[in-house]
C-alpha cells in the first residue's frame, strides 16, 4: 500500500510550543538508546489517510485513560522527509514505514539508523520540525 | 549543565554587543527559545521559517553539540558539530552572522 503525502507527530504537552508558535526540534528527537535490533530506531506517527486522521489522532488516549497529545499535532510532508535524507550529511539515516496496530490503523513509523551520533540526530529533528507544515492546537 | 548554558548565553550576549557595536540592526534576530527536554539535555533554538540553529547542552558535556538546518529558500545546508574543543565566541558569532544576513 502506498503511503499518503502526509504524517502526523502528536504533540504531549505544551512543553513542546515556543512562544512564536513553532515546535521545538525536540518533539522529533529520538531515543537513541532503543535500537529495534534491525538497526533502527523507530518514532511513531500516523499516516493521514484520509480526512479523519488528525481527529483520530487528537482522541488517542494512554493506558490510564490521559489524553496523549494534550496540545495538539503536527502535519509534515512526506516528501520533506524525502529531501532531507537526501542531503549529503544525512542521507540514508533516514526512513519511514507503515505498521498499523490492532487499534490504530494510521500508525507508523519515521525510523533513523540506529548508528547516528547524538548530534546528527538532533540536526535532523530541527529538519523535521523545519519541515512542519501545519500545528493544529487543541482548542482550551 | 547549568553553567553550560550560562556560558552560553553570555557568549551569545557578548556576540550581540559586537554585532551592537558595529551598528548591526539585530531588530531582525528571532527570539531564543529555551526547551528543558526528556532525555536531559536543554535545546537552545532560534527558529525562522526558512532555518534552524541550536544548541543542546548535554548532561555529558562531550555530547553538547549545535546545528544549521535551512530550507531550499536557503540553500538546503545542514550542518551541525560538537561544541568541546570549537571556540564558542567565534562559533557563535557565525551563526548570528547568518541570522543576521537571512532573517
Amino acid at each position: 500500500m502506498s503511503l499518503p503525502s502526509n504524517f502526523i507527530r502528536g504533540i504531549p504537552n505544551a512543553t513542546f510550543l515556543n512562544e512564536g508558535g513553532s515546535v521545538g526540534a525536540h518533539l522529533f528527537y529520538f531515543d537513541l538508546t532503543s535500537d529495534r535490533d534491525d538497526g533502527w530506531i523507530e518514532q511513531s506517527i500516523n499516516w493521514e489517510d484520509d480526512d479523519s486522521t488528525i481527529e483520530f489522532t487528537m482522541q488517542q488516549r494512554k493506558s490510564d485513560g490521559e489524553l496523549q497529545f494534550k496540545t495538539g499535532v503536527v502535519v509534515v510532508p512526506k516528501d520533506e522527509i524525502e529531501k532531507l535524507n537526501s542531503r549529503p550529511t544525512i542521507k540514508g539515516l533516514l526512513s519511514f514505514e507503515r505498521r498499523e496496530l490492532i487499534d490504530n490503523p494510521y500508525h507508523g513509523n519515521l525510523l533513523l539508523r540506529s548508528i547516528t551520533s547524538r548530534p546528527t540526530m538532533k540536526l535532523i529533528a530541527a529538519g523535521i520540525a523545519l519541515a512542519v507544515e501545519r500545528i493544529i492546537q487543541r482548542a482550551e | 549543565m547549568a553553567s553550560a548554558s550560562t556560558r552560553l548565553l553570555l557568549t551569545i550576549q557578548t556576540a550581540l554587543f559586537i554585532y551592537r557595536q558595529s551598528a548591526v540592526d539585530l531588530s531582525c534576530i528571532p527570539r531564543l527559545s529555551a526547551s528543558t527536554v526528556d532525555d536531559g539535555s536543554i535545546l537552545f533554538e532560534w527558529i525562522s521559517a526558512d532555518y534552524r540553529i541550536g544548541f543542546s547542552i548535554e548532561p555529558d558535556p562531550r555530547e553538547s553539540s549545535w546545528f544549521l538546518i535551512t530550507s531550499e529558500n536557503l540553500g538546503s545546508v545542514s550542518a551541525s558539530g560538537f561544541l568541546q574543543g570549537v571556540d564558542l565566541n567565534r562559533l557563535t558569532i557565525w551563526l548570528l552572522g547568518f541570522i543576521v544576513a537571512y532573517s
